[in-house]
């Protein structure tokens, strides 16, 4: 049997979005793939550059659908280290208890895709039934399901009512019961094993070596998250990141359960904060029009649901210069080619989706400068040194 | 199998699909639906259509009018946010079923 | 009863009407859209009309024919007929209620014959397209004709040694191990989970039927609800007796809730280990049944 190539995508009934993968395929056997990405283009990074800082922050919003708060988190965040500002703290908890919330959302898509793409659509019904209790909470605290714009240059833009926080608290209790029901689903239905053990396995070297972000790198017993810097409200609530040692599909998944769980936990522990703070502001009053002194540079970053979201922005006045968003599947895509080496076909989508790939966020490309030819490189410390706008260094 | 006893209890119970548009939603309080202008409590300021992300708002101070371009707008609420009177003039509706066959009605005009 | 003693007219009513091909249309396109509307209540979901399929028919016939170059036009539009011609065929061997166009001693092995080219027709369709996805489809749809014919044939010889080798009336309850080699042998045949492999949706587009439209597509479901018809109405008389008109109803029905429920619960498999399970794990059971019934310990 000679070898052929498979064109996976861009228009796939598997992909939610058009990304191309060319697999060299042996029979069943996947011998060699290639990743050819920018189908999903839009040219944010431009448009940012026309828009005065508030108005970019709804244009940050809708980078993605998924992860659309943490974009505003992650751009709102550089804004106010910038300007110098640190935001009130029932808005800190405020940017908490909505982040977690899309991260349980996010997180179930995720997991209902994965069930998908094994031939399970029983299962991907269920998770998705079980996700609407997380839209009904996103709409009642926020106004909309997805693309909340909660987040303001100097706070949040809707306080939580106390009523509210009990409708919600009690969708995170109905929840929490079916999480762990899915917990033993994912774990003991042989069906479920069959496709999902021993697959799409990363050992923690070759994880070390590529670096994937995200529940991917967690997955493979590495703990990074970004969420252990303490920043929002996370540096008062007890946060410990969830790894797991397995590296494969299976591993994945249930680390996903697992990080549901725990933001459930931190929502719960948020509200209940957040009543001692009752009353209290939630946005600083910052001026409509932001002016932030020219050339200053500083790096952001916030745990999206997918990993480590990473924003650079440099200041020109009103307007910025230049933003340029790392986001997490950016890098941790790559590792796609050693995943899937010597699985079959029939395990391409299922590795795939528990990568949890987010396209729409992921393509950017670089500019660069021809005239001058010049590459900078930046040292950690350098970039460490940006934060606050250079004026705190850490 | 481990999902066969609850496939077998959802045979008989009712679906969870809202069988819409004999069905319809009930809307939390808080929702951005479209926007619409109070012409009492306006005091043409024009903060909103300065503020509107997408500059979906047009103001004629002279006819006293004010549109709003259904299209462009993202229903951010931003301009019910900066809005300074009380009761504030420009508010999100809990109208959500907006489409048309004809791209101009998306222009909705205020006023005169 | 043998063709002999049937008028032409007899003749043509079983083969056209029942349970010939009206009734492989009818009843066929009725248990598909009985099994989508039971998986989609157990989903939580409202699921199409009783009567979808028969509405997808006659809407993908309404359709036009898009041929590309690389694929044979000609094998496309014959493989579904002669796919859908086979099975139906088998049908005649059949006892349903008192209705038997033909049985003989060895009818058994007839029947056989026309199941594997009712399946290796559908699999000379995908490669007939020309599509990289849909060879991949042929690939495992003869794969696992050759996965499942295993077992299935191991339990049709055993309960044809016990009934002469022709299809009447027998209950296998007492052989649980060749009622699960057939039932699980007619789920690979119908593409059911877990063996819905080679129309892996998510991993090859559709399989063999991927670049067929319109009324081929067409011609694919009518095989497709031959085989509901043929398979339930076959496993209905030789696994559960069924000799009378409500007795076939009951037993067919009982048949399909039992589909309905593998098409629920499980996840697909992989075409090597859908191999190992029916080579490895129901080929052995099956044999012992088939020893059983060799040496008389019945």
């Amino acid at each position: 049997m000679h070898d052929f190539l498979l064109p996976f995508g861009p228009q796939h009934p598997a992909l939610a979005e058009p990304v191309h993968i060319k697999l060299r395929v042996d029979g069943e056997t996947i011998i060699g793939s290639e990743l050819v990405l920018g189908y999903n283009h839009k040219g944010i990074e431009k448009s940012f550059e026309n828009r005065t800082w508030t108005k970019g922050v709804y244009l940050s919003e809708r980078v993605c659908g998924i992860c659309g708060h943490y974009h505003t988190s992650c751009y709102c965040q550089g804004i106010e280290s910038m300007l110098g500002i640190e935001i009130p703290d029932r808005a800190q908890y405020i940017r908490v208890v909505i982040g977690e919330l899309e991260r349980l959302h996010s997180h179930m898509l995720s997991l209902g895709i994965v069930a998908w793409e094994m031939g399970f659509d029983t299962l991907f019904h269920y998770m998705f039934r079980d996700r609407e209790l997380v839209m009904d909470a996103q709409e009642l605290l926020t106004g909309n399901r997805v693309h909340f714009v909660m987040n303001v240059i100097g706070g949040v833009r809707r306080d939580i009512s106390l009523g509210n926080a009990a409708k919600t608290l009690k969708a995170l209790d109905k929840l929490d019961e079916r999480i762990k029901h899915y917990l033993g689903v994912f774990r003991d239905d042989s069906s479920v094993r069959n496709r999902t053990q021993h697959v799409g396995y990363l050992s923690t070297r070759k994880a070390k070596e590529l670096n994937p972000v995200g529940p991917n790198v967690r997955a493979s017993g590495i703990d990074y998250d970004v969420r252990e810097t303490g920043y929002f409200a996370y540096k008062h609530l007890r946060f410990k990141p969830v790894t797991g040692q397995g590296g494969d599909v299976m591993e994945r998944c249930l680390l996903r359960l697992k990080e549901c769980l725990e933001s459930s936990r931190m929502i719960r522990e948020s509200l209940y904060q957040m009543e001692s703070l009752k009353g209290s502001e939630v946005a600083l009053q910052v001026p409509p029009a932001v002016k932030i002194k020219e050339g200053l540079e500083t790096v952001s970053r916030v745990e999206a649901p997918r990993g480590e979201l990473f924003y650079y922005l440099k200041a020109a006045g009103e307007k910025p210069d230049r933003v340029k968003i790392r986001t997490p599947t950016y890098q941790t895509f790559h590792i796609l080619d050693e995943v899937l080496k010597g699985h079959e076909i029939a395990d391409v989508p299922v590795i795939i989706a528990s990568l949890d790939p987010c396209l729409s966020c992921t393509d950017r490309v670089t500019v660069v400068d021809t005239k001058t030819r010049r590459e900078k490189i930046m040292t950690k410390h350098e970039i460490l040194h940006m934060r606050d706008g250079g004026r705190h260094g850490h | 199998m481990k999902l066969l006893p609850e496939a077998i209890i959802r045979l008989f119970s009712k679906p969870s699909t809202r069988r819409y548009p004999k069905e319809r939603p009930t809307l939390p309080a808080g929702f951005r639906g479209r926007v619409e202008w109070e012409r009492g409590t306006c005091i043409f300021c024009m903060l909103c259509a300065l503020n509107c992300p997408t500059n979906a708002i047009t103001i004629n101070k002279e006819n006293k009018a004010w549109a709003i371009d259904t299209g462009k707008c993202i229903f951010c609420g931003r301009c019910h946010d900066v809005c300074p009177t009380d009761p504030k003039s420009v508010t999100n509706s809990d109208r959500y079923e907006l489409s048309e066959y004809d791209k101009s009605k998306f222009s909705r005009l205020f006023g005169k | 009863m043998a063709i002999e003693a049937l008028t032409f007219a007899e003749i043509l009513f079983q083969a056209l009407v029942f349970p010939g091909f009206a009734a492989a249309f009818i009843i066929g396109f009725f248990y598909m859209g009985v099994m989508r509307k039971a998986a989609a209540r157990m989903h939580h979901r409202v699921g199409p009309p009783l009567w979808q399929p028969f509405l997808d028919f006659f809407k993908l016939m309404s359709k036009e024919n898009i041929t590309t170059k690389a694929s044979l036009g000609l094998m496309a539009t014959l493989c579904p007929i002669v796919s859908f011609a086979a099975m139906l065929t088998v049908i005649i061997f059949v006892p349903i209620a008192g209705f038997q166009l033909v049985t003989f001693p060895g009818s058994l092995f007839v029947v056989i014959y026309f199941l594997v080219m009712a399946s290796a027709f559908f699999a000379i369709a995908g490669f007939a397209a020309g599509n990289p996805f849909a060879s991949v489809g042929s690939i495992r749809e003869i794969t696992q004709l050759f996965a499942y014919e295993l077992p299935f044939i191991i339990s049709l010889v055993t309960i044809g040694l016990l009934t002469g080798f022709q299809i009447v009336p027998f209950s296998a309850l007492a052989f649980p191990f060749t009622f699960a080699a057939f039932m699980l042998g007619v789920l690979g045949k119908l593409s059911l989970p877990p063996f819905h492999i080679p129309e892996a949706e998510q991993e090859i587009v559709a399989g063999p039927t991927t670049e067929y439209s319109g009324p081929r597509l067409a011609l694919f479901e009518l095989a497709k609800a031959a085989a509901f018809w043929v398979l339930i109405s076959l496993a209905a008389v030789m696994l559960l007796g069924a000799d009378g008109i409500v007795s076939f109803a009951l037993d067919s029905l009982a048949l399909l809730a039992l589909l309905v429920i593998c098409r629920v619960v499980f996840a697909r498999l992989r075409i090597a280990q859908a191999l190992r399970l029916y080579w490895f794990v129901l080929a052995p059971l099956a044999l012992i049944d088939l020893v059983r019934v060799m040496i008389g310990m019945y």
